[in-house]
């Protein structure tokens, strides 16, 4: 077997979140080199266990380790350049060139009063290049289609030129087109060797794209493993209430959500 | 960012060659010599008239200028709201308040500090009452403007209740007159009594223009790129509120130079609320110097106030913005 290097370990932990709780008992390992797909039913817990991942909420209990340290010790400069994080949304609230909103990711990496270098116009270049949004460069921000701006959303957290990603749902309402070119450009930067950790819905990308899946259903993980270890009818029946049907595509096993089930 | 980098410090250039440019022309427009006077006095006259008399002025309309274009820049910025102003966080409310109690208590006689000190006693007192209302939640934006909305309702009905109690007609007028905002009669004492705050507020809210560029993104990508969310919006109210309340306190509450000076510069700076900084400040100085020229020069018999000038190009160019107003914010997924 590959031999991989954990950069999250999360031990127990546990989480609330205005007095609710939201996350219990939850224990994990994000591995180097690997697209993980987070997935479960709405309110499970997804974008709370992302939040605390990065340190936004802190944990009742537990522990989180990132790089073998407790998240806690991280400094906040030194956490920015090691974990890019894309919200759900993807907020623009002024009509800045995609240049410019691209250009923001750099921002970890500069020192007080200091301006973008030679190196960081190099990464933000790049992640123009990998996006594919060369053409939109010049373009207003809050002129784009959705499809659009979730990219260059995605060029500014590859910016960042962090070991890991973290990223909230980044395919939620764009075509299929979009969809698959996101997944594609995930996919693409855990084969280059980063973490890349990623909430999602669409158990059918899923199935296809991901390497490892979290199931997480009512704060708590239902199952974590390959999608063929996870996307059994038993646990898309008992945390979905719903029943799937299997493809098998390309040497891959793809799940397309059926019906609802009756249980 | 990229080659926008040479532009804007071209703007930058600009916009200070504009100041220097209208603040010579500021000092040296009107009479110098004419006064009938001996000739041996006139230098002496002169000399009275250009450094006691308009360069106290000028050097206030610069400086106030300068702090509201700066503020009001920060403080869109920090709201991301076009149509933030200055006034929004209550400090200026606050400020003419304290302002209008020495006049009230006709305390301004005892020496001419005695008002804008009244001032910036009223803009702190403010400023802890929003830290009271709004600082120790969630530092939640929305909170933050209801309590200057607040603070600016309680300073108004105070300052409301000043007049209506007004002691004498000419206590009323002197109210009225201050409320008006206005740099004419002032001295040095007053340029060297706001230079601090305002060196100190500005120098705060300069250091957040990287915050500010980062909050395009909203607070929480703002976050995770390493930025102190709460401590920047603590740094923008302290160093608003002591250039800000400076300011009012010796010039009374001059209006619509913070909210239209970023707007007319944003283009200017590819929208990016850091690079915004600067251009408003100088261009905010020196449409205030423009402004108390055309008060000084223009012959309405009576001088009109600086702030009611402000305000007669300011409102117009406010309901142009709103009409025109586009959605300038996307919030995608």
């Amino acid at each position: 077997m590959k031999n991989v290097n954990n950069v999250y370990d999360i031990k127990n932990l546990q989480l609330s979140r205005d007095g609710r709780q939201v996350l219990t008992q939850v224990s994990l390992q994000l591995a180097e080199g690997r697209l993980t797909g987070l997935i479960g039913p709405n309110s499970a817990g997804k974008s709370s266990l992302l939040e605390a991942m990065f340190g936004f909420l802190p944990a009742d209990s537990g522990e989180i380790h990132l790089l073998q340290k407790p998240l806690a010790h991280w400094q906040r400069t030194l956490l920015a350049r090691t974990v890019a994080y894309l919200p759900q949304q993807h907020t623009a609230h002024w009509p800045v060139s995609v240049y410019d909103y691209v250009a923001l990711g750099r921002i970890p990496h500069l020192r007080f009063g200091q301006a973008p270098g030679p190196q960081d116009k190099q990464r933000i270049d790049q992640a123009i290049e990998e996006t594919g949004i060369r053409t939109l460069s010049d373009r207003a921000v809050t002129q784009l289609s959705g499809g659009e701006l979730c990219r260059v959303a995605i060029a500014r957290t590859l910016a960042v030129d962090a070991r890991i990603m973290l990223v909230d749902e980044p395919i939620a309402g764009l075509d299929p087109h979009h969809q698959i070119a996101v997944m594609q450009l995930l996919q693409q930067q855990a084969r280059n060797g980063k973490a890349v950790m990623t909430v999602m819905h669409d158990l059918g990308l899923a199935s296809r794209f991901c390497d490892r899946l979290w199931l997480l259903d009512q704060g708590r993980i239902v199952c974590s493993g390959t999608p063929a270890e996870v996307l059994t009818p038993q646990n898309l029946r008992q945390v979905y209430r719903i029943s799937c049907r299997e493809l098998h595509a390309g040497g891959t096993r793809i799940t397309i959500p059926w019906e609802c089930s009756n249980e | 960012m990229n080659d926008g980098r040479h532009t804007r410090s071209g703007l930058n250039l600009l916009l200070f060659g504009l100041l220097c440019l209208t603040a010579s022309v500021s000092l040296l427009s009107g009479d110098l010599h004419s006064f009938g006077l001996p000739s041996a006095q006139k230098p002496v006259l002169r000399n009275l008239i250009l450094f006691e008399i308009r360069l106290p002025r000028l050097l206030l309309a610069m400086l106030i200028g300068f702090t509201l274009g700066l503020a009001g820049a920060v403080l869109q910025g920090l709201l991301r709201n076009p149509l933030a102003e200055p006034g929004i966080i209550g400090v200026s409310g606050g400020a003419a308040l304290g302002a209008v109690i020495v006049i009230y208590f006709n305390l301004a006689g005892l020496g001419s500090l005695f008002l804008p000190l009244g001032g910036i006693l009223g803009a702190t007192l403010s400023m802890a009452l929003l830290y009271l209302l709004a600082g120790r939640g969630r530092g939640n934006l929305y909170t933050l403007i209801l309590a200057g909305i607040a603070i600016n309702t309680l300073s108004a009905a105070l300052t409301a209740l000043a007049l209506n109690l007004a002691p004498s007609p000419f206590a009323l007028s002197e109210i009225l007159f201050w409320l008006m905002g206005s740099v004419a009669n002032r001295s040095m004492q007053h340029v060297w009594l706001i230079t601090p705050f305002v060196i100190i507020g500005c120098t705060a809210l300069f250091l957040c223009a990287r915050g500010l560029d980062a909050l395009t993104l909203g607070e929480q990508a703002a976050a995770s790129l390493g930025i102190h969310v709460k401590r920047l919006k603590l740094v923008v109210i302290l160093g608003a509120g002591l250039a800000v309340g400076a300011s009012v306190s010796v010039a009374g509450a001059i209006g619509f130079v913070g909210l239209i000076v970023p707007h007319l510069m944003r283009r200017h700076v590819g929208h990016r609320p850091g690079a915004l900084l600067l251009p408003s400040a100088l261009a905010g100085a020196t449409l205030l110097v423009f402004a108390d020229l055309l008060v000084r020069l223009l012959p309405t018999g009576v001088e009109l106030k600086l702030g009611v000038m402000t305000a007669l190009f300011g409102a117009p160019f406010f309901i142009y913005l709103v009409l025109t107003r586009k959605a300038d914010t996307v919030a995608g997924r």
